[in-house]
């Protein structure tokens, strides 16, 4: 019932041989949860970090348990299993003229998943985090047996679950609040923006008129013309052709080609292209499913990579802390040379609490190849988000340890205490929590 | 409309089966022995293709197990039944070892649950004149090796027991399907190192619905296991014997 196996993290950067249980029952799963010292479950295997996979640990693979339990034609709320694909859910709820506020990037993206990073998508400022749409969960743990958690319910728990990086136990099911749709297809503006600074100014003044927002940046750009960009403004609309239906497609993200293409040449080639090219962009409309999620049809561009993958930084800088931020970024990035092949910022409202990726200000992500200089670069800007009080995101890391944790996450210690008192004998186990020391 | 009843659909081949009828529009009752899995698997399929979907909690290897109040359950729930499938079955980790009882089970799992089931169905469709059984074997059927012994001679048996009740119902136009069934990424062969492709449950689920509209007889899949099983069964038993599988 066992498959030793080596898991590797989304990034690729992890590589972790371990046990590996799939269970297809619910009697299945009891067994390996009885037999097993330590486990940790495990989704679409997405996270940059090692979040479902450890030494010492079981992964249990929870792709069977992808079912859609009930669901209230009046309200929208869906009770789901964890191993539902986002991308799936989604085409169920659309069809019923519903959908999820939060979408991350990637259609596999599990829900248990998304509760665990209680991920965001491009509308967060608005629509928050996934975890906010979370009214009830069931979980099981060794030591508390099975557990139904909501705020009202468990609330510590339930609490400690969203965005609880899986060590809280196995979810079951969860119930979620969803939204009626207002349109059927996305549209989509594009405005170019010459810095991070002014693309910031630009989605604050639109967030009231649009369902969702991002921008993109060109950091390969030398002189004055470095992180120029786009913003992207989306909107709900009803066409006639709304493109592809929303149906489950065939991403297969997490293939590596033998030899890295991404260097400092072909980054800055490939992305004056894709600047020049969207320069003479028009408003586009495009399906649910395309618009929802920009990443599928994408994948050779991490596939590009190759196997010695890649690091993503993002982090929540607080608005009025933006403008220095970019001129020390833009003076790391340039005095080190990575090739940074994608950066791009978000909108965010709200309030940071134990470890979650929560907090008011602009989200940057920036993507480099796992090249030598990219870890010094990323300690650099620990040392920068440090300075400047900003949240950074442990699902898209793979590298943060225990000390740079505290350092960086203000709950760091209240939130070590809570898990080792809900879990004192380290049942739910991964390679993060190893390297994050919680 | 069309109606099914799986035996066996709580994971795997029958569950994959259960959402391939369900996309197709068949109305359907999944029969397993956990209430959990198939309470979900009905809600979901009820739920994404709005038929009618309902789960009946039984084991088929028990003895005292009565097939035909479990037929008059179906029947009052779905109307005149179309198809009845049974990938329901599985091995024993050791059925030649210390134990002969473990021979019973894996009798009454393999063989004589699923052909109980076929002859009280077979009979109901032939009364109507149209309808189809597909039973499930395995490539261990021709291929006995000392690991699982009992579950060979079950699916041989049951092989047996289908071409005698094709001979008997195919007039009465009701077909026997066997299928047989090679590597499936199943919890059967999860973890194993095997030595040829296995097949994902879906695809194994489409094959079976495309069958099941043709005739009777026997088919494998993946299709090249025919191949396999025929070079077996012409071994000299001096190289068959020495062979470890």
């Amino acid at each position: 019932m066992l498959k030793r196996t080596d898991l590797i993290s989304f990034d690729g950067t992890e590589r972790v041989r371990c046990d590996v249980a799939r269970p297809e029952r619910y009697g299945d799963l009891l067994e390996v949860l009885g037999q097993s010292a330590a486990f940790i479950p495990r989704g679409a295997g997405l996270s940059y970090g090692a979040a479902s996979m450890g030494r010492d640990a079981v992964s249990i693979d929870m792709k069977c348990f992808d079912r859609i339990l009930a669901f209230d034609e009046q309200t929208g709320q869906v009770m789901v299993e964890p191993g539902l694909s986002v991308g799936r859910l989604i085409g169920f709820l659309v069809h019923r003229g519903f959908c999820l506020p939060v979408v991350p990037g990637y259609p596999l993206v599990t829900i248990g998943g998304a509760v665990a990073f209680d991920v965001h998508g491009k509308s967060q400022f608005h629509s928050g985090n996934f975890g906010e749409w979370v009214e009830e969960l069931e979980l099981w743990h060794p030591g508390h047996g099975a557990l139904t958690a909501s705020r009202t319910q468990n609330a510590e728990v339930f609490d400690l679950t969203i965005g609880g990086l899986g060590l809280t136990g196995l979810i079951t099911r969860v119930s979620l609040r969803t939204e009626r749709l207002t349109g059927n297809a996305l549209e989509i503006t594009t405005e170019p923006v010459s810095n991070l600074e002014h693309a910031a100014e630009l989605m604050e003044a639109r967030a009231a008129q649009v369902a969702a927002l991002y921008s993109w940046h060109n950091f390969t750009r030398t002189g004055p013309g470095f992180g120029s960009g786009f913003v992207f403004l989306e909107r709900f609309v009803t066409a006639e052709r709304p493109g592809r239906p929303t149906q489950e497609g065939a991403v297969r993200l997490g293939r590596r080609w033998p030899v890295p293409v991404w260097n400092g040449v072909t980054s800055r080639l490939a992305l004056q292209i894709y600047e020049r090219l969207k320069r003479r962009g028009r408003p586009q409309v495009l399906g649910l499913r395309r618009g929802f999620f920009p990443i599928e049809g994408l994948e050779r561009y991490y596939a590009a990579f190759g196997r010695r993958g890649f690091r993503e930084y993002q982090l929540i800088v607080p608005r009025e802390r933006l403008g220095s931020f970019e001129r020390d970024c833009a003076e790391l990035v340039r005095g080190l040379r990575i090739p940074v092949t994608l950066a791009s910022l978000k909108l965010f409202r709200g309030t940071g609490s134990q470890l979650r990726f929560r907090g008011s200000g602009i989200c940057l992500a920036l993507d480099v190849p796992a090249v030598p200089g990219a870890l010094e670069l990323f300690r650099r800007l620990d040392q920068l988000a440090e300075l400047h009080g900003a949240c950074v995101n442990l699902s898209k890391d793979s590298r943060i340890d225990a000390a740079a944790c505290e350092r960086l996450f203000p709950d760091y210690q209240a939130y070590r205490a809570r898990i080792a008192a809900y879990d004192p004998e380290r049942r739910c186990r991964s390679q993060l929590r190893e390297r994050i020391g919680v | 409309m069309s109606s099914a009843v799986v035996v066996g659909a709580s994971s795997g081949v029958g569950r994959a089966l259960a959402e391939r009828l369900a996309t197709e529009g068949f109305d359907l009752v999944l029969v397993a022995r956990d209430s959990r899995d198939l309470e979900a698997t009905a809600s979901d399929l009820r739920l994404r293709f709005g038929h009618r979907c309902s789960f009946v909690v039984a084991d088929i290897s028990r003895v005292d197990w009565s097939v035909t109040a479990f037929l008059a359950e179906c029947l009052s729930r779905l109307g005149p039944i179309d198809c009845l499938m049974v990938p329901a079955g599985g091995v024993s980790p050791d059925d030649l070892g210390a134990n002969p009882d473990v021979i019973n089970g894996v009798s009454l799992g393999n063989f004589v649950g699923p052909a109980r089931l076929a002859a009280a169905f077979g009979r109901a469709m032939a009364e109507r004149g149209r309808g189809s059984v597909v039973l499930f074997s395995s490539i261990a059927a021709a291929a006995p090796r000392r690991r699982n012994a009992a579950y060979s001679a079950a699916k041989a048996a049951l092989e047996t027991y289908a071409k005698a009740l094709r001979h008997a119902l195919e007039s009465k136009g009701v077909q026997v399907l066997v299928i047989a069934l090679g590597y499936v990424d199943t919890r059967q062969s999860y973890g194993m190192r095997l030595l040829f492709p296995i097949a994902r449950p879906d695809a194994v689920a489409g094959f079976v619905v495309r069958a099941a509209r043709g005739r009777g007889g026997k088919r494998y899949y993946p299709w090249f296991w025919w191949w396999i099983t025929t070079l077996l069964r012409v071994l000299p038993w001096r190289v068959y014997s020495r062979l470890s599988f």
